[in-house]
């Protein structure tokens, strides 16, 4: 059965990974922020994966979900506090993004959820995943601070910043044409010859 | 009642939520092939959950949890009152014929009220309740908007039929990108 068939929508897997490093591409300008909120993510992910793998079989598909928002949310919450009492300026960078880090593998693993039903292929999918969101998070933090700022993980490399691809029509922009590399790439690595009429 | 005015102007404008701050693009990445109603349709419905959201998660805050000092349950707060809310939609869509909320759209507006409520909560720009119902309010219209446009774009695109590598997401981020510019020229108006 299709995903639109359970009506559900279909995830493209660079998509749906770029759904959830939305917010990171929109609150980190640098790259260390970016990797700061990708760490975290990837935490959160892999501990609400757990979770849900655990508990699924004893409260269904939407007890999973329920447990795993609670949970989710619950880190986040964590996390902000560490990141107010320990690195207030880490903290007010980030603003608004950090609960958001409760959202990120939510969107994740849904799409995981519904796409896949044996764990061995969706443990292989969530490291695939996590890979993919450390790629395209510090790759848009470092050409943003680059251009930006003039610096990479906050060292000046010369006078080229303008603050005009600090703003967001910029990110969105190289998020556009990363995954139109992506699949650039990705087509360039298939076998030919494999298409049907 | 002007400052109301502006509040909405401004979130459906250049404060648009979705080019200011890249939030609730989910709809815009899936590959699933929306269409204009089902876009309204996800815009409206996040922008009511969005406000009924905001107002309880701000009704508690104030009244249970700033006076026991535990402020920082507020996302939890929030994540439960989103929770409810897509059980009472789902629930309601059983109940009464709907053929324009199906499921993947309820789950879409759902989650975008999810994501954006946070984002509102942690924001906290507006003083009162009333103020963050109409702050959550023309949220919910300038993300619509902007789903709105898109979408259009999007239809009109398929006409076009642009490289492979292109089509689909690339090219809606990079019109998401020059939307941005574009909203961001009102600013300061």
């Amino acid at each position: 059965m299709t995903m639109e068939e359970r009506g559900l929508p279909a995830w493209s897997s660079v998509g749906w990974v770029l759904a959830a490093l939305a917010p990171i591409i929109g609150g980190a300008v640098g790259a260390m922020e970016a990797l700061v909120l990708v760490a975290a993510t990837v935490v959160v992910m892999i501990v609400v994966g757990a979770i849900v793998l655990a508990v699924r079989p004893l409260v269904g598909i939407w007890g999973a979900l329920s447990v795993s928002a609670f949970v989710a949310v619950a880190l986040a919450t964590i996390f902000s506090l560490y990141l107010d009492v320990n690195a207030p300026e880490l903290a007010a960078a980030l603003g608004v993004f950090v609960p958001l880090i409760a959202v990120n593998p939510l969107v994740l693993r849904q799409a995981l959820l519904v796409e896949l039903d044996a764990p061995g292929s969706l443990y292989a999918r969530s490291l695939g995943a996590a890979a993919e969101l450390v790629i395209l998070a510090v790759a848009i933090g470092v050409v943003r601070e680059i251009f930006a700022d003039g610096t990479i993980f906050g060292a000046a490399i010369g006078d080229v910043g303008a603050d005009a691809f600090g703003a967001p029509a910029f990110a969105l922009f190289f998020a556009g044409l990363l995954v139109a590399a992506f699949r650039a790439v990705r087509k360039e690595g298939e076998p030919k010859g494999g298409e049907t009429a | 009642m002007s400052d109301y005015l502006y509040v909405i102007v401004a979130a459906i404008i250049w404060q648009n939520i979705v080019l200011s701050a890249l939030l609730g693009l989910t709809p815009f990445l899936t590959e699933a092939r929306a269409s204009l109603r089902n876009s309204l349709v996800i815009g409206l419905l996040t922008t009511v959950m969005l406000a009924l959201a905001i107002a309880i998660v701000r009704i508690v805050d104030a009244v249970v949890l700033d006076p026991a000092g535990a402020g920082a349950l507020v996302y939890l707060v929030h994540a439960v009152v989103v929770l409810a809310l897509a059980a009472a939609v789902f629930s309601i869509r059983n109940r009464v014929s709907c053929p324009y909320v199906t499921p993947a759209v309820a789950r879409a507006a759902g989650f975008e009220t999810a994501l954006i409520g946070l984002a509102l909560i942690a924001a906290a720009n507006a003083g009162n309740v009333g103020a963050a119902v109409v702050e959550a309010i023309g949220v919910g219209l300038g993300f619509t908007v902007v789903l709105l446009i898109v979408e259009g774009i999007r239809e009109r695109l398929e006409w076009l039929k642009p490289a492979s590598w292109l089509a689909g997401v690339p090219i809606q981020l990079i019109i998401l990108g020059i939307l941005a510019l574009v909203f961001s020229g009102f600013q300061g108006i």
